[in-house]
């Protein structure tokens, strides 16, 4: 739900392809003119105002350099919340192959194989990537009309979807290797 | 406790006082004081010239608190009301501290009206953890006026740190803490955070540092970026029951294992035991720190027990490997979750006592395949960190700036008990995130909020942060609805909770009531019947105390010098008879340099006596019986 465009709050061009680094310059400038550490001794209204400010340059930050949330974004500041429209469904070939993966986890997690867990973390990360770079190529191919661009919208529904999906077993995957958490 | 002098006023917003802003290293075992002076952070030395306060507290019957190494020596004399580690406490329920209830010399008991873990001094006086810390801050503030030479009024500000995995009650705890002790808390830092800002002062060095953080009681993993004055951190990890503390404990646990398969019983049964016995190990995991073997020494002649046994460094290392191991999965966590190699991170920093230990250093070393940067004292890095934010936040030294995360997701219970996640772990603080929720029920006019902290998918594993209710709501369908929840993280840490229901307007910000913590209240009356015992005689307290411990001595001297007097040699035996006859005379008016002195001389002067007497258990070998028995036997 967010309340404002993190774009303009940062001063970058709205686009999912952006450069980090240019991202992390832009928040550190303007960290350097709202940190509330810079209004401690300053009155109260002035340091409240602070905080506000760093908070939504905080938000808006973590908001960009995540592409999930970034595309989500994009999506909501065009006028197509990835919350509304149809359910993406997935392809079954993708279903299948966590469902795999899922189990292979459970094994290596019930054998305590902190290697293999390793080795089906990173090959996540691999898919997840590529999910990543497929979602961002869709979005900004996106035309402006609302016509034509139902079947891309589709489209990047459906690799949110996985991406969620993709997140949440990775999160399994990385308990299995934290014991006592 | 009302009979005592109040504490100064907090300063009152608007007129801005004009002392110093101190950075305390609010420690589980040590607590350091620093500022931030002519460009530099300094650690600040108390009267004895050491800069590290222990962080004990003890509560006499008869008089004011003794806090630090004052305190200490009176764990021994008063374990039952000589309270240590209150870190490791503050901020939780009694059910939260079952582990280590069993090693703790002092008692835990629940308080009456909700989930907070109190220490029962077993003399009819309950306190919190929070009025513990409040002690041991409070002393942090008199070092810092006397080495400053300022009137203490004057020291009114800090920057306090605590473990950035830390939780909102724990963090919330030690404001309090600090409120009881007259301070107003600039910013709460991560101990981390704190190091990384000394290192990067030390070192003027770009690049990505991690720091590793085991000190008393708890563990911190931080990876962080350095770039020409600002400290971002990219992810941070850590336990909070991981630390020297539990180095200590598996050696207790070693020893109380062969106690018990030597004399039977339960050896720790006695809080005088578990005391003595926690010192022994402490002491013996210093020495294995420089030495490959160290006794593990325990003699207690109240109890009659009597212990010597040499463990050697390989020994010890295997009863830690499980707790150092540990440590280095969370700063792998910590590495997977900045998206970062072991091999792109510049420097590994240590911080914390317990990375003195051998082990704690190597397996460091080996897990990140370089040595790791020693420069800095890692017992002073935390409270110069400190010192320099203060200086950052006070304007008295700019062109730094930190920024810092949050360590642990926030979010609220939803319908069957699941999280659903507001804020994530490593979020950038100050945070703000706002998220719509609606109703499950026709009509329904009242939600509640369920505020958790951690990771695990269900609310149960989770930890709880307290309950809100947003009420009067206007009658709707099911659905229908729009409550929107809003999370606030300010810099320090804590969390701010709002919701309202878009349709009708109907709001509510609510502070969370502390589920573990304090109510303000609490706070309000502890501050009514605070201590300030400044101005009380410390000096009349600790002659008392030590002609007590004398008087211990005296008559554990007296029990056991018929029987082993044969054994000691001449010299050894004049030395004691004459260390006896003045510690017998010794009056309690005495000044206490004299009486610690004729303490010392009388301790020393009975070691060869308890020697003597444990080599005789020992070649009867009947080791397995209490001295008591044996003294028995020989009347």
């Amino acid at each position: 739900m967010p309340t404002s465009d993190p774009f303009a709050l940062l001063g970058l061009p709205r686009r999912f392809r952006l450069d980090p680094a240019e991202l992390h310059r832009r928040h550190l400038e303007l960290s350097l003119k709202w940190h509330p550490d810079r209004f401690v001794m300053r009155p109260d209204e002035e340091r409240l105002r602070a905080e506000d400010e760093m908070a939504r340059l905080n938000e808006a930050y973590d908001q960009l350099r995540d592409p999930a949330r970034r595309a989500e974004a994009l999506m909501e500041l065009r006028g197509h919340p990835a919350s509304e429209g149809t359910d993406a469904t997935s392809s079954p070939a993708f279903l299948m192959e966590m469902m795999e993966l899922k189990e292979q986890a459970a094994e290596a997690a019930a054998e305590r194989d902190r290697a293999r867990l390793q080795e089906l973390l990173c090959a996540l990360n691999v898919k997840l990537a590529e999910e990543v770079e497929d979602l961002g190529a869709g979005i900004d191919a996106l035309p402006e009309q609302t016509e034509g661009a139902a079947a891309g919208l589709a489209k990047a529904r459906a690799h949110l979807t996985e991406i969620a999906y993709l997140r949440k077993t990775r999160e399994t995957l990385e308990r299995a290797l934290i014991p006592g958490v | 406790m009302t009979d005592l002098p109040s504490l100064p006023t907090l300063p009152v917003a608007g007129q801005e006082p004009a002392g110093p802003v101190l950075g305390i290293d609010l420690g589980t075992t040590n607590t350091l004081v620093a500022v931030w002076q002519d460009g530099a952070p300094r650690v600040l030395a108390g009267a004895d010239g050491r800069p590290l306060i222990p962080s004990v507290a003890s509560f006499p019957g008869d008089g004011p608190p003794v806090v630090g190494s004052l305190a200490l020596e009176r764990a021994r004399l008063d374990p039952a009301r000589t309270v240590h580690s209150s870190k490791r406490l503050v901020g939780k329920g009694l059910a939260d501290l079952e582990r280590e209830r069993a090693a703790l010399p002092y008692q835990l008991v629940a308080a009456e009206d909700r989930d907070l873990a109190l220490i029962d001094l077993g003399d009819g006086r309950r306190l919190s953890p929070v009025e513990v810390s409040a002690q041991i801050l409070g002393e942090a503030r008199r070092t810092a006026a006397e080495a400053l030479g300022c009137p203490i009024e004057e020291v009114s500000r800090a920057v306090v740190t605590v473990p950035a995995y830390f939780d909102d009650a724990q963090r919330q705890a030690t404001r309090e803490a600090a409120k009881l002790a007259g301070l107003q808390v600039l910013r709460i830092l991560n101990e981390p955070t704190a190091a990384a800002l000394a290192y990067g002062l030390d070192q003027q060095q770009a690049g990505r540092v991690l720091v590793y953080d085991l000190g008393g009681g708890t563990f911190d993993a931080s990876l962080l970026q350095l770039d020409e004055g600002v400290y971002r951190v990219l992810a941070t990890a850590g336990d909070t029951y991981l630390g020297g503390d539990d180095f200590d404990r598996a050696l207790m646990e070693h020893a109380a294992a062969l106690l018990r398969e030597r004399a039977g019983g339960d050896p720790l049964a006695e809080p005088a035991a578990r005391a003595a016995l926690r010192m022994a190990a402490e002491r013996c995991k210093k020495e294995l720190s420089s030495a490959p073997a160290a006794d593990l020494l325990f003699h207690d002649p109240e109890a009659g027990i009597a212990l010597r046994e040499s463990v050697s460094r390989e020994r010890f290392e295997a009863l830690i490997q499980p707790l150092v191991d540990r440590s280095l999965e969370r700063c792998e966590q910590v590495l997977r979750d900045a998206g970062v190699e072991a091999g792109d991170i510049d420097q590994v920093v240590l911080v914390g006592g317990s990375t003195r230990v051998p082990l704690v250093r190597r397996a460091v070393a080996d897990a990140f395949d370089r040595e790791p940067h020693a420069g800095l004292d890692p017992d002073q890095v935390v409270a110069l960190g400190a010192a320099a934010q203060a200086g950052v936040l006070s304007g008295a030294s700019d062109g730094m700036l930190l920024l810092d995360v949050t360590p642990l997701s926030l979010g609220i219970e939803t319908m069957g008990g699941a999280v659903s996640k507001l804020i994530h772990r490593n979020t950038p603080v100050p945070a703000r995130a706002i998220e719509g929720f609606t109703t499950s029920v026709d009509g329904q006019t009242a939600v509640k909020l369920h505020i958790l902290q951690g990771e695990r998918e269900m609310a149960a594993d989770c930890r709880s942060l307290g309950e809100m209710e947003l009420r009067g709501i206007p009658p709707m369908p099911a659905g229908l609805p729009k409550v929107a929840v809003e999370f606030t993280i300010d810099a320090d840490g804590l969390l701010r909770v709002r919701a309202k229901e878009e349709r009708s307007g109907v709001a509510a910000e609510i502070e969370i009531q502390p589920k573990h913590g304090l109510t303000d209240a609490d706070v309000e009356g502890m501050l009514k019947t605070a201590w300030d015992h400044a101005e009380v005689d410390m000096e009349r307290r600790r002659a008392a105390d030590l002609h007590a411990q004398l008087q211990t001595v005296v008559r554990s001297v007296e029990k056991n010098l018929g029987l082993a007097r044969e054994a000691l040699p001449a010299a050894a035996l004049e030395r004691l008879e004459q260390a006896f006859e003045d510690a017998a005379e010794a009056a309690p008016e005495q000044a206490s340099d004299r009486l610690k002195g004729i303490l010392d001389e009388l301790e020393e002067a009975a070691y060869p006596l308890a020697e003597a007497l444990m080599h005789r258990v020992a070649a009867e070998s009947i080791a397995d019986r209490r001295i008591d028995e044996v003294l028995s036997e020989e009347d």
